[in-house]
């Protein structure tokens, strides 16, 4: 929890030096993208050689997909009605 | 949509690999997802210091954003009690602890198994760890569906670290403030709200 703050603070504090820079921005993006796949990856990885996820999967897999996929429309459903509500049109200010 | 297809096969790859590699010395060091969770946000940080616009969002919503985690926390519940009524040896309370660990899988299965022994434990597991692939993959359609704040209150607990990326790539760092601070909240009210239901 502190790194995930201090990592923030320190990059945010960098960025604010570097103002309006377009050129960054534009590598931001790129460099982002390709820590979201490392990211995924690794987790992939993990979940593949967890010998608990894998040999559970056919008893209790489904049963757990049920109650993901529920629990996923559950909150999207009501989330829509704050982003409607509130978030929509702040957006377009 | 090209960029979700990259993103979903090289985290199929992965779990492929992991699989194949099971019981061998390749092992990704624990941490190794950590690192680079910390690199991306550095990144985000970069991107939210350069362009300080970010925090006029929050002006601007005011106490409304907490809305945000409370949608996710309530619709979960909702969402699970409604289908507990078509598992037949899962009772109400069952069902509605693991659905309040919001995609917090390893708190929320530790402190289950715990309470009430192993099977919930995996099933909070499983579930909890499947409803963050379901944001990982699925960010592009709740967001095409339900808007831009279904992915953050899909991701839940996660919104501020493992599905953050997704998040933002899909929303823009405005929405990224409003995942981080979403997930922040569940983050800590979960452990406490967990035991509410066992």
């Amino acid at each position: 929890m502190i790194m995930i703050f201090s990592m923030l603070m320190i990059g945010a504090l960098i960025g604010h030096h570097f103002k309006g820079n377009r050129y960054i921005i534009k590598y931001i993006h790129i460099v982002s993208f390709w820590s979201v796949l490392i990211l995924l990856f690794l987790l992939g990885f993990s979940v593949g050689q967890n010998e608990t996820i894998i040999s559970n999967m056919h008893k209790i897999g489904l049963k757990s997909l049920v109650l993901s996929i529920s629990a996923v429309l559950g909150s999207a459903f009501l989330s829509m009605f704050v982003y409607n509500l509130y978030f929509r049109k702040v957006e377009h200010k | 949509m090209k960029n979700s297809v990259i993103i979903v096969i090289l985290f199929g790859v992965g779990v492929l690999l992991g699989f194949i590699s099971r019981g061998t010395q390749i092992v990704i060091p624990h941490d190794a997802t950590t690192y680079a969770l910390y690199v991306f946000l550095f990144f985000v940080g970069i991107s939210i210091g350069i362009d300080l616009k970010v925090f006029k969002v929050i002006k601007k919503l005011h106490y409304k954003i907490l809305f945000v985690p409370v949608s996710a926390a309530a619709g979960s519940l909702i969402g699970v009690g409604l289908i507990s009524y078509f598992i037949s040896d899962m009772t109400l309370m069952d069902c509605l602890a693991v659905g309040s660990g919001v995609g917090y899988y390893s708190l929320t299965s530790l402190i289950i198994t715990e309470a009430r022994g192993e099977y919930l434990g995996v099933i909070a597991l499983l579930t909890n760890i499947i409803r963050e692939i379901i944001t990982l993959v699925g960010t592009p359609l709740l967001i095409k569906y339900f808007g831009k704040l279904a992915p953050i209150a899909s991701g839940g607990a996660t919104s501020m670290d493992i599905t953050l990326p997704v998040i933002t790539h899909y929303t823009g760092k405005d929405y990224a403030v409003i995942s981080i601070f979403s997930g922040t909240v569940l983050s800590i009210v979960v452990p406490f709200w967990v035991k509410l239901f066992l």
